[in-house]
């Protein structure tokens, strides 16, 4: 067993931790969804070239781009002139670009993995795709201690966790100053949450990806919560939250237990699961208690 | 005894719409009120009940009061002043210049707030409105045309915020929810902030009450009076915006109460405008209360977020079609005079063999150009053709057949409906097509288990049978057939709407599916589309003679022996079907269709059978160069070509109409 | 009563028109020559200009038949129809961009159809009526830039061209000058008599009609009130009875023929 230094050590190097090129198939890839690219990256195989690489520091944030990766231009409206004079040896797709793969498998052989599955083991998906690429593209040595690693960080955050007590949490996006998307259900968020042991507050339901859009005022309530926000938060939302006595004499509001944390990526795999449970609890520890 | 009935009309019906909606208020504030009574006199902590009621229930009503009133006031007053039964915000695009202009300012100035963002909303409603005007300025601002016109502008507001969306807003979609209005509050200062607002706009209305009903005289009167008409439309139609705006500033776009608050006071006797204006702005106030009010009473049966502006659509869009059969779309014959005369003697008559040089040059120009994969500009050489042409070549081809397609289709609706606003968009067969695809997204838990062409095929067909079966009523009259097309659209928009404002990922689809992607296409759906192309404008030539007569009116072509009803039916059916034919390759939005026949009229070609021609290679061409737009422009980026179309075409249309109308 | 019988090409049997309830034509029973001008004349309202949309088919009749060539007008074509009758509204459309030659042309259309050739029989028939019309000066002209007398003769063109027996004409003159009123006139009468087209046209003024038509109809609030050749009715008595004014007859100093004209009303 490591212990808990280790894990902080081994937790900051993650994005490049597992480097077994040995066993790498070295094949071209081109990813066409986030999840899958950072999965990629995550075992030490950087694709050839993804879609929307100018938005990836924007909203995945960590792993920074590197350079060098070719941007396949927006999701549905891939360049496949570009695509094809990249000569790449296998091409990822989700469920969200299957009308493509038609059209991509005649540039190379393709590979439709599924991000999102709903009513299964909390992360099962993430981990799905970590082992699946991990054998079809060579790296599945790094596949495995990239799962072993993160059962391991999960089981540290949620000790931390324990020792902290925090009260529960209702993770939000500011869609304006009247409305938010509050995470639950079956989403990438609450999936962690369950991992690291740490109670959603959000009773109220949430559509089949797990995400609702209500209106500030839902969120009232006198119970003791932290209200997490993910950037970006537009511009006009404090100031007109300030203003509204329903917002600001709410008791975790007067209490402080407000939060904003980097945006992370929603529909991400095991990479932004663990970056999302790393600065949840980071956060969380740096709160004065 | 009728006239009794007329003056009481308007407040029986305000007294029962009160109570109804009093009704719904009091089933949504019985419980929480009764706890606020009941509890301690000063509660301890956070009530969560009262604060809720007070801070969030109390002003949603009163910004449902505000909101209703404000967008009914400005129907009533556009209604006056263009003496146009149909007018609106909604239907005169002045909504959607609004909910444009807050989009790009949120996308791009974030730190904008208060005043600022009802500043762009302002400018954004009277940019859109100005367009409008500019559109029909040449028609002698028949209602017909107005209406068309203001759809066109909506429609083009609407294709740019998808666009913006794709590009900038991907992940999060957040701007969907300005497309439809939520009333949700959070403290009192939307509301008073409104309320002064309107009031300050509505002011001068007091003085400007006698002058706007004049008008019911007619613009003589006015005059005779010593007022200048002009002046006094353009204050009220700026006020009339404004009103809107602020409205569209405060909680995103309401659709169709500015519509139907002023028609439901005008149908239970409201005659004179003042009486109108008045009972229109109770009448509106009461409606959406009423609306929000049951819809929040039933916001707690199903839990997806449902926005008020999106309900009112759904509810408002087909009363326009119920009150179709009322209005008097025929414009006298005078005000398309001075329209008509002389435009095309000063034309320039491009001969042919120009014409068809540049069509070639012009298209060969967009395959041979591109971007290398470093991003460098060049000319494609002979070693690389065969691995660039399997991509480039098919969705060259492809989009200059549907440009072909709607080109024609274009110039048939033209000449049907002897209006040149008329466009394919209008017929609400992409419409149909989008609903479809939208549906078969949402209903099957994750993606269409079918093809989305084979879905908006279907949907297109359901639609045409429905606007056929409509226009049966009326022997296929053009008027009532737009006037349905554009109430599908309304409907359809809506409830896009409300299936968007959730922001489910698969909005995301349904806007990249509408934004007319060509990237992908291949040799086998090329060919179709070529094929599609070819036969169905072959079998338009067959329609020429029709073309010719038909513009003369239908005494006329009936006089000169061609079958009306069925004449009409075929042309209907046909420009459908290209349409149809068309929607899948390129999506339901380009212009292209409203373009090229322009185009081929700026050329001075008028008989129908080189403008068939014509408008085929000119709508070919206008997607050719788009599509080498959107293949090049933004390069890596691919942008979705319908929608470059839409966004080029459109300002391009504007100064084809503009030159036309400099012409004595 | 009115048989189909040789020299009628327009027989009516207790036509009705009803439009929402509104009876527009009282059950009306006559025949029209198949030959020479008939004038139809009464006040607004009088049901002159739904009389000639019935006889055009632009309206069906509610009640009644009525026969044309022999058959009932409802079981001809439509195209052949178009040969034998030519209708012109009131309101002519502005046939915008349209060349002159091109409109005259487009009464082609029932000989060659929507998919016939337009063949050199065609040429000469337009090219005939341009002639005919005097047009033919402004042939290669746009429509719209034609003065309004100009483009009445254009119209008329289009229906000579047409090549029809008979031509229904709605107030084709109501908006020109006198002198053009006078010209447009000449020209129906001449085409009547030289090519033997039978013409109903509905006029307002009752000198011109009595001056160019061979029989007047003359109706008043949907019904048939007189239908004779024009010296009958100018008689004081029978102008009273259609246009409920006071009128009187007095003869014209160069002619002879009886001219009406309006008493005041204090006589």
């Amino acid at each position: 067993m490591l212990d808990r230094r280790q894990f902080v050590a081994g937790l900051a190097m993650l994005p490049c931790l597992p480097r077994p090129a040995a066993a790498s198939t070295g094949l071209r890839v081109a990813a066409l969804d986030w999840a899958l690219a950072e999965t990629m990256m995550a075992l030490g195989h950087t694709p050839i070239a993804i879609v929307a690489a100018s938005d990836w520091n924007r909203f995945v944030v960590e792993p920074r781009l590197p350079s060098g990766i070719a941007d396949l231009g927006l999701q549905p409206e891939i360049n496949f002139e570009l695509l094809a004079s990249l000569k790449p040896d296998l091409i990822l797709t989700s469920p969200f670009v299957q009308d493509l793969e038609p059209v991509v498998q005649r540039i190379a052989e393709t590979l439709r993995l599924s991000i999102f599955e709903k009513g299964t083991v909390p992360l099962a998906r993430p981990r799905a795709l970590a082992r699946v690429l991990g054998e079809r593209l060579g790296h599945a040595e790094a596949a495995r201690s990239l799962l072993v690693t993160a059962e391991h960080t999960f089981d540290m955050y949620r000790e931390r966790i324990t020792a902290i007590a925090p009260p529960p949490v209702v993770l939000v996006n500011f869609i304006d100053a009247r409305h938010v998307r509050v995470y639950g259900g079956a989403g990438l968020y609450q999936n962690v949450l369950d991992r690291i042991g740490l109670v959603n507050a959000w009773a109220g339901t949430t559509n089949y990806w797990g995400y609702s859009t209500v209106g500030i005022e839902t969120l009232a309530t006198d119970r003791d919560l932290r209200l997490i926000a993910f950037e970006p938060i537009p511009a006009d939302t404090r100031p007109t939250l300030q203003r509204s006595p329903l917002w600001s004499r709410l008791p975790f509001v007067r209490a402080g237990h407000v939060s904003v944390l980097p945006s992370v990526l929603m529909f991400g795999a095991m990479p932004s699961a663990l970056r999302f449970a790393r600065l949840l609890v980071e956060h969380l520890e740096r709160l004065p208690r | 005894m009728n006239v009794v009935h007329a003056r009481h009309g308007p407040p029986v019906l305000s007294l029962g719409l009160g109570i109804l909606a009093l009704a719904a208020v009091t089933l949504l504030l019985a419980r929480p009120v009764s706890h606020v009574l009941s509890g301690p006199a000063a509660p301890a902590g956070y009530d969560v009940e009262r604060m809720i009621l007070v801070y969030a229930t109390l002003p949603r009503l009163a910004i449902a009061l505000l909101c209703g009133a404000g967008l009914a006031a400005s129907g009533a007053i556009l209604q006056q002043v263009l003496r146009n039964p149909l007018a609106s915000p909604t239907t005169l695009g002045i909504d959607a210049g609004a909910r444009l202009a807050i989009t790009m300012a949120t996308l791009f100035t974030p730190s904008l707030l208060g005043l600022g963002r009802d500043m762009v909303a302002l400018l954004g409603s009277a940019a859109s409105t100005l367009l409008v005007f500019i559109l029909v300025r040449r028609r002698g601002f028949s209602a017909l045309s107005i209406i068309l016109a203001g759809l066109v502008v909506s429609l083009y507001c609407g294709a740019l915020s998808a666009l913006l969306v794709l590009v900038k807003d991907r992940v999060l979609a957040s701007l969907f929810i300005w497309g439809s209005g939520s009333l949700s509050q959070q403290s009192w200062e939307p509301s008073t902030a409104l309320a002064w607002r309107l009031g300050i706009v509505a002011l001068p209305l007091l003085f400007l009450l006698r002058p706007l009903s004049l008008l019911d005289l007619g613009d003589d009167s006015v005059r005779s009076l010593g007022l200048s008409v002009t002046r006094l439309r353009l204050t009220a139609i700026a006020i009339a915006a404004a009103l809107s705006a602020f409205v569209t500033s405060a909680v995103g776009v309401i659709g169709f109460i500015g519509l139907v608050a002023p028609i439901i006071a005008r149908l239970s006797g409201a005659r004179r405008f003042g009486e109108r204006l008045l009972w229109s702005t109770i009448i509106g106030a009461l409606l959406l209360l009423l609306t929000d009010a049951t819809l929040q009473i039933l916001a707690g049966v199903s839990s997806e977020f449902v926005p008020t502006g999106a309900v009112t659509a759904v509810l408002g869009s087909p009363l326009l079609l119920l009150l179709l059969p009322r209005l008097n779309t025929a414009a006298p014959p005078t005000s398309f005079a001075p329209a008509g005369r002389g435009t095309a003697t000063t034309l320039p008559r491009v001969p042919a063999l120009a014409a068809v040089a540049v069509f070639v040059l012009l298209v060969t120009l967009t395959v041979l150009v591109g971007r290398s994969p470093t991003g460098a500009w060049q000319i494609v050489s002979i070693d690389q053709w065969d691995q660039v042409m399997i991509w480039r070549l098919p969705r060259i081809v492809a989009a200059a057949a549907a440009g072909a397609l709607l080109g024609v289709a274009g110039l048939i609706l033209q000449r049907l409906t002897n209006n040149e606003m008329a466009s394919p968009e209008v017929l609400g067969v992409s419409a149909g097509a989008i609903l479809a695809v939208a549906v078969s997204l949402f209903m099957f838990g994750s993606l269409a288990p079918v093809s989305e062409s084979v879905v908006a095929a279907v949907g297109g067909v359901v639609v045409l049978a429905a606007i056929l079966a409509f226009g049966s009523r009326s022997s296929f009259a053009p008027e009532r057939v737009l006037l349905a097309g554009i109430a599908l659209n309304a409907l359809i928009d809506a409830v896009v709407g409300i299936m968007s404002a959730t922001g489910d990922p698969r909005a995301i689809l349904l806007l990249g599916w509408m934004s007319g992607s060509t990237g992908g296409t291949t040799a086998g759906d090329a060919a179709q589309a070529g094929m599609a192309a070819a036969v169905l404008v072959a079998v338009s030539l067959l329609a020429v003679r029709w073309l010719a007569v038909l513009p003369l009116g239908g005494p006329q072509a009936r006089a000169l022996g061609v079958p009306l009803a069925r004449s009409r039916f075929l042309l209907l059916l046909l420009a459908a079907v290209l349409t149809a034919a068309a929607t899948p390759v390129i999506g339901p939005l380009t212009f292209v269709g409203l373009m090229a026949p322009h185009i081929v009229l700026a050329m001075g070609v008028r008989q129908p059978l080189p403008a068939l021609l014509g408008a085929a290679a000119a709508g070919a061409g206008v997607m050719a160069v788009a599509d080498w737009l959107a293949r090049t422009a933004a390069f890596p980026l691919q942008l979705p070509t319908g929608l470059v179309a839409a966004m080029v075409g459109a300002p391009f249309l504007m100064v084809l109409l503009n030159r036309r109308s400099t012409f004595p | 009563m009115i048989a189909e019988s040789e020299g009628h090409v327009m027989a009516l049997e207790g036509v009705t028109v009803e439009v929402s309830g509104n009876i527009l034509l009282e059950p009306l029973t006559m025949a029209f020559p198949d030959s020479g001008i008939v004038g139809l004349v009464g006040q607004n309202g009088s049901g002159k200009s739904t009389l000639l949309r019935v006889l055009s088919r632009q309206l069906a009749p509610t009640h009644g038949t009525i026969r044309f060539g022999g058959k009932p007008l409802k079981s001809w074509g439509e195209r052949d129809f178009a040969r034998k009758v030519a209708y012109l509204p009131q309101h002519t459309p502005l046939a915008a961009g349209l060349k002159v030659r091109e409109l005259v042309a487009l009464g082609r259309y029932p000989w060659h159809g929507a998919l016939g050739l337009f063949r050199s029989v065609d040429r000469e028939k337009v090219d005939e009526a341009l002639t005919l019309t005097s047009t033919d000066v402004f042939a290669d002209r746009l429509v719209d830039t034609l003065s309004g007398g100009e483009r009445q003769r254009v119209w008329l063109a289009m229906l000579i061209a047409q090549d029809a027996r008979l031509l229904l004409l709605d107030e084709p003159i109501s908006a020109l000058d006198v002198a053009h009123q006078l010209e447009v006139l000449a020209l129906v009468r001449r085409l009547s008599q030289d090519k033997g087209i039978a013409v109903v046209v509905v006029i307002h003024e009752i000198n011109l009609a009595a001056r160019f038509c061979d029989e007047i109809v003359a109706l008043k609030s949907g019904r048939l009130v007189a239908h004779g050749p024009p010296d009958e009715f100018m008689t004081a008595r029978r102008l009273e009875e259609i246009y409920d004014v006071n009128m009187g007859v007095f003869p014209h100093p160069d002619t002879g023929e009886s001219i009406a004209f309006v008493r005041t009303r204090d006589r």
